[in-house]
């Protein structure tokens, strides 16, 4: 078995060392932010409502024109005294891209739509069949959903009979960052093919080269997951873990199969209703040891970089927000064209 | 009462930990995972893994004995709590010698499997009864704290265990005491349906005895005749466990009394009949209502049997 390879300057924790901080996820919202809650398709004229960071966001069209309000519109005219700061007069920002809903979640004054991800393995209209959307539910905060995508070595574990073993000649993992986003690539020259591929994809080569790029939008909760096989396809994911308690995160994902034959195009969505639940067999114990005050904070190997990134960014935003700050440094354009970051058409 | 006292917890009947799979336990709210290694020998280790905090309950049992998390298959030897294996390391690249989870020391007896966490250690207490080959043996988990369910079985052991063909009355017959370090006490007990008169005389034909570890409150319990033969012992571990509830483990059997009624007890022992079961469900509002009664002369929180009790304890040494 060939080894994920360490990166030498790599600062920010190496075998034995540790975050700059304890690490509490969830212990505050991270705000003034675009969250998707749910997708397009589910709201309609008839209204209905999801829960975010434990408030309620009712939803509905009004003549075709999106609203996102605090409580059932029945009561708003009642109710308008107790509407929430995170309002404008009981209504909150609203914007649909991507076959997503995306409400905001912060001072409405500061809602801009250059702050909403960018997508572009996504159509921006999201006109997708309904085969490739789904949902399924974690127990646990959305920051510890967040840190098990980027984890290399649990699928070994949680999800060997999907995705295989992490056998191949070379596997190259880099990390990279801004303030407000964290991309992890990973490169295999002839890993071995895993089951869904051979099963569902047809891919009769024993070995593949793959990249895997995930580009997460950190206090969106949004991770773009591009993959490229060779020989294969290419993998387009999108997945929106709505943070809506400390317990709990719904997700709600698209995989963007259009390019793919069938039966794949149809099967592969599917894979998430498998891999959610073994996810969520380690979250859901996990989450409640992360409101136990230890002594002794989490050990890392060199295979937690990402993780360990991700969660001295978070807890960067968090340190600015508690001081009032909720800008977004220059260094990151949320909604810049991310093509490049994702590797999209370029071989592996 | 704490699993950082230098005591021994009973935490898990010797059946219920396998080789096939760890199974986690709790002592006041520490969690713990007890396993058997590739020579079957007991361990006992922290069941959160130092990685991402999994539960390492949730894991295997390699082939070389040691315990592997099931989240990102970090592995642990049971002895030093050390971890051992991270995978996917390159040949030569060593796991750091400061890595792994506090070892519990683990130890089988009585059928039970004990842990204790530090070194100075008190011996285990020694049995009160020897075995026989047919024992019964189970767990329940109960809704009352170790303290109330200690001062529940002093005052009403009744509401608790489950006495095949055997009433216990309310009726002491000694206060609680200590005896070579147990708290002992005893109550009247009847075979159900034989007469508690002789004429107007009321006759003890059975003796109910429960001795306490005054420590853990680890007890054995035991029905005799006057003649002290022995009708039927229960030996209880009884260890706090999470959110106020209350771990009891029970082994229980009939012994060698003779008389008819022994005769019966042994012969449905026999047939599979327990003659002594802790209830699984407990009638907690009788519970409620139980009157203080003996266990006001255990000051719990030191263990000792109270004024009276000392000078019983005090005047049987003299003795
Ligand atoms: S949580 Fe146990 S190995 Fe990662």
């Amino acid at each position: 078995m060939n080894a994920t390879q360490p990166r030498d300057n790599d600062s920010i924790v190496s075998n034995g060392r540790r975050p700059m901080r304890d690490w509490v996820p969830g212990r505050m919202p991270m705000r003034d932010a675009w969250i998707p809650i749910g997708h397009s398709i589910h709201i309609t004229d008839q209204i209905t409502w999801r829960p975010l960071h434990s408030l309620r966001y009712f939803l509905w069209r009004e003549q075709g024109v999106l609203k996102a309000a605090e409580f059932h519109p029945s009561e708003l005219a009642q109710k308008s005294a107790q509407v929430s700061a995170f309002t404008k007069n009981g209504f909150y920002p609203i914007i649909e891209r991507y076959g997503m809903i995306w409400v905001w979640y912060g001072n409405p004054a500061n809602a801009r739509e250059s702050l909403l991800p960018n997508l572009p393995h996504m159509p921006l209209d999201g006109n997708l069949p309904g085969y490739m959307r789904g949902q399924t539910r974690l127990h646990s905060c959305a920051e510890l959903a967040m840190e098990n995508l980027m984890d290399l070595t649990h699928s070994d574990f949680l999800h060997a009979d999907l995705l295989g073993d992490s056998i191949s000649d070379e596997d190259v993992v880099t990390v990279d960052s801004t303030s407000e986003t964290i991309t992890m690539v990973r490169t295999c020259r002839n890993k071995v093919a895993a089951p869904i591929m051979q099963k569902a994809a047809g891919i009769k080569a024993k070995t593949q080269n793959v990249r895997f790029t995930i580009h997460i939008y950190i206090r969106s909760h949004v991770a773009a997951i591009y993959s490229k096989f060779e020989p294969g396809l290419e993998v387009k994911l999108l997945h929106c873990s709505t943070p809506e308690t400390r317990n709990s995160n719904t997700v709600n994902f698209i995989q963007n199969t259009t390019d793919a034959r069938p039966p794949y195009r149809y099967i592969f969505p599917l894979a998430s209703y498998k891999i959610g639940p073994q996810d969520d067999f380690a979250l859901r114990p996990q989450g409640p040891r992360y409101f136990q005050e230890i002594e002794r904070r989490d050990l890392h190997s060199r295979f937690d970089v990402a993780s360990a990134r991700y969660r001295f960014l978070v807890e960067q935003i968090l340190e600015r927000q508690s001081r009032g700050d909720y800008s977004y440094e220059s260094d990151e354009i949320i909604s810049g064209d991310k093509s490049e970051v994702l590797g999209i058409g370029r071989p592996v | 009462m704490s699993i950082q006292s230098s005591q021994w917890w009973a935490v898990a009947l010797a059946a219920e930990v396998t080789a096939a799979k760890p199974k986690g336990v709790s002592v006041d709210n520490e969690p713990i995972v007890l396993f058997r290694d590739q020579s079957g020998a007991i361990r006992a280790l922290e069941d959160r893994c130092p990685h991402r905090r999994m539960p390492l309950s949730l894991g295997r049992v390699r082939e070389d004995g040691l315990l592997q998390c099931g989240y990102h298959g970090w592995s642990f030897d049971g002895v030093t709590g050390q971890c051992k294996a991270i995978p996917n390391l390159l040949v030569g690249e060593k796991v750091p010698s400061t890595y792994g989870v506090f070892p519990y020391r683990a130890i089988e007896q009585n059928d039970f499997i004990y842990v204790a966490a530090g070194t100075a250690l008190q011996a285990l207490p020694p049995n009160l009864y020897a075995s026989p080959k047919k024992i019964f043996s189970g767990r329940h988990t109960v809704g009352l704290a170790h303290a109330e369910f200690i001062a529940a079985l002093m005052d009403g052991p009744q509401l608790l265990l489950d006495c095949a063909g055997i009433r216990i009355s309310d009726t002491l017959i000694a206060d609680p005491h200590l005896e070579d370090g147990w708290l002992v006490m005893e109550r009247a007990a009847f075979w159900l349906g034989q007469t508690q008169f002789d004429g107007f005389v009321r006759e003890y034909k059975l003796i109910f005895r429960l001795a306490i570890n005054p420590e853990t409150a680890e007890s054995w319990l035991s029905f005799t005749h006057p003649d002290s033969s022995v009708v039927a012992v229960a030996h209880l571990a009884i260890t706090p466990s999470t959110r106020g509830t209350t771990a009891i483990l029970w082994r229980s059997f009939a012994s060698t009394a003779a008389g008819v009624r022994s005769t019966l007890l042994r012969s449905a022992a026999a047939l599979g009949r327990a003659p002594i079961t802790v209830r699984a469900h407990i009638d907690m509002g009788a519970v409620a209502r139980l009157l203080v009664g003996p266990s006001e002369h255990w000051q719990r929180d030191n263990r000792e049997p109270g004024l009276y009790g000392t000078i019983l304890t005090k005047e049987r040494a003299r003795l």
